[in-house]
């Protein structure tokens, strides 16, 4: 039926804001992750990117989170001395997280995940309407 | 007064629209799917399978196994379906009641 295609449709789009979620849950908790070796890389932060799929079975076009992407901007650097991971100049290099953009991205997700939830809130009502039809 | 020639095409769609597709009549003989009670099970069967779906979503779900996305939405597709098979089941059986209450 069209109604239960309208909801894997939902779901899809509920799954592929999970996985989002938790690329940018990776990229808050990493955000002063430092290299593990001196004078190396930090974290980098991580892109979600999400693709259309069609679904033939279904004769849907349903969305699914494609890969992680790199994010190629420059690393943050501190003034540390002190640090066990500072270069020649006394530099640490830090994440390319920006906590404001991950929150905005949240949001984004949230929002994203509760227009979905609200297509299969009204999806079941429309059909529950549809079978209390019966019932009269 | 004359009639818009939209108007008229709009006319022409909505007359074809009320004619079926197929002309082909329907007879006792050429339903598609058989008889009532064929159709009845059919629909049944397809409902228990997609009960049973929600119920090892569920349980897949308290184990700790399961996606939550997919738990509601098998549980939501079971709800309807047993609601629907409820609703029409109720209709046989009335229809069922008011043969046996004519007055012969």
């Amino acid at each position: 039926m069209d109604f239960s295609k309208s909801m894997a449709v939902a779901a899809s789009g509920m799954r592929a804001q999970t996985e989002r979620m938790k690329i940018i849950a990776e990229n808050i908790a990493n955000a002063n992750s430092t290299s593990p070796t001196k004078g190396g890389d930090p974290y980098r932060r991580k892109i979600a990117t999400l693709a259309p799929t069609f679904d033939s079975e279904l004769g849907a076009t349903l969305v699914n989170s494609g890969k992680a992407l790199p994010d190629k901007s420059e690393f943050r650097t501190q003034y540390d001395p002190g640090n066990p991971n500072a270069d020649g100049q006394g530099y640490v290099k830090l994440p390319n997280v920006d906590s404001l953009v991950e929150i905005m991205d949240m949001r984004e997700a949230q929002r994203s995940y509760e227009a979905d939830l609200t297509v299969m809130d009204s999806t079941k009502q429309m059909l529950a309407k549809t079978v209390d039809l019966l019932n009269k | 007064m004359t009639i818009p020639a939209a108007a008229a095409a709009a006319y022409r769609a909505a007359a074809q629209m009320a004619t079926p597709a197929t002309s082909a009549a329907i007879t006792p003989a050429n339903i598609p799917g058989g008889n009532f009670s064929d159709f009845l099970s059919g629909a049944i069967k397809d409902s228990i399978s997609t009960i049973r779906q929600g119920e090892s979503a569920a349980t897949q779900q308290v184990q700790g196994k399961g996606n939550l996305v997919d738990v509601v939405q098998s549980v939501n597709a079971a709800e309807i379906t047993l609601d629907t098979v409820v609703a029409v089941r109720d209709k046989v059986v009335a229809a069922y009641q008011s043969i046996l209450n004519m007055a012969i």
